[in-house]
């Protein structure tokens, strides 16, 4: 094959390989936006965001799993969208101010439907928080975010205490 | 008698800076997170200044004081001031990397210019020695609304990537 035509078919290799990877990041986006339409968009809270694409996260190997986005995307397609995703809504968080935080903490624990109390207890003590961070995440957003929710939840019991008591506990 | 006092004045300082740098290194277990392994690469620490900012500024406190419990405020205090010295250490973690690149890249060069050289070991000293006094400051009056001297961090670190850059395209590779 001479130089010109092995240019050539280099050229086009380059060129579909290109329209490859535009192609794939045009789906991955489609794919956020699906997520964001049918399901991100009812969560009113941040929080509750990042907590709920979290849980889509297999604890073991890190890979996201949502059946509904599989079947409209690709497996990977739909991973790639919920990690960007994850990724994009933590970072909101991290860089939120503590008010704010503490205002969606109270937000998150009252959209549980449980014993408000309860629930703040198990944040206290089981620290669920943790989990939520996506993996890849800034090494230092990961420690302010880990300290603003601390601090968060510690404002919340102080709160809390700082109520009158229900009369049953008399 | 004066100068007597001045020298004096000058080793307690020094002996303190050693101090601090030594106390950091045995220290950094402190800021050690579970998590904090996972997002390792603290390369591009500094450059996100709007989470210096919130590290640095005096929103958060501003709203930690409004509520009235002192062990709110410690508590809060205590985890920015180890998150403060954490930033420091990663600017200074970051600035090494990019000084030993640059020594490895010196190393194989044919056209060393001295006085280029001289340049990048005085930028580097001072640059040291800021992180050191920066956390001292942390250290003794706490984080907050310093914003200033996290400008001036940042800034010092930005020349030193630009000198070094200069002679060397090696800081390209560093600084998200």
């Amino acid at each position: 094959m001479n130089l010109a035509a092995r240019c050539q078919r280099e050229k086009g290799v380059a060129v579909s390989l290109a329209d490859e990877t535009n192609a794939k990041a045009d789906s991955i986006m489609s794919a956020r936006r699906d997520l964001h339409d049918r399901t991100l968009s009812k969560m009113s809270v941040p929080l509750e965001r990042l907590v709920y694409l979290a849980s889509l996260r297999d604890y073991s190997c890190g890979r996201y799993f949502h059946d509904g986005l599989t079947m409209r995307f690709s497996e990977k397609v739909a991973a790639e969208a919920m990690k960007q995703e994850h990724m994009e809504v933590f970072s909101e968080l991290a860089h939120t101010s503590l008010q704010t935080l503490v205002r969606q903490l109270n937000r998150y624990l009252d959209s549980l439907h449980q014993d408000w109390t309860e629930s703040l207890r198990t944040w206290e003590c089981l620290e669920p928080y943790r989990v939520v961070v996506p993996v890849g995440a800034d090494g230092f957003a990961v420690r302010i975010f880990l300290s603003n929710i601390r601090i968060a939840v510690a404002i919340l019991v102080m709160q809390r205490q700082s109520l009158p008591r229900p009369i049953e506990d008399a | 008698m004066s100068g007597i006092a001045l020298y004096l004045a000058g080793g307690l300082l020094l002996a303190s800076c050693l101090l601090r740098i030594l106390f950091d290194r045995r220290t950094e277990g402190e800021f050690s997170d579970p998590l904090g392994g996972a997002g390792q690469p603290s390369v591009g620490t500094l450059s996100d200044t709007q989470l210096s900012a919130q590290l640095f500024g005096s929103e958060d406190w501003r709203y930690v004081a409004s509520l009235g419990s002192k062990a709110i405020e410690l508590e809060f205090l205590r985890m920015r001031k180890n998150l403060a010295l954490a930033w420091v250490h990663a600017a200074r973690v970051e600035a090494a990397a990019l000084i030993g690149a640059h020594r490895a890249a010196a190393r194989t060069s044919a056209h060393l210019n001295f006085f280029a050289e001289v340049r990048v070991t005085v930028a580097y000293a001072s640059f040291l020695f800021f992180c050191v006094l920066f956390s001292l400051v942390i250290r003794i009056r706490g984080p907050v609304a310093l914003q200033s001297l996290a400008r001036l961090a940042d800034s010092q670190s930005e020349r030193l990537y630009e000198i070094v850059g200069q002679i060397f395209p090696v800081a390209e590779n560093f600084r998200g």
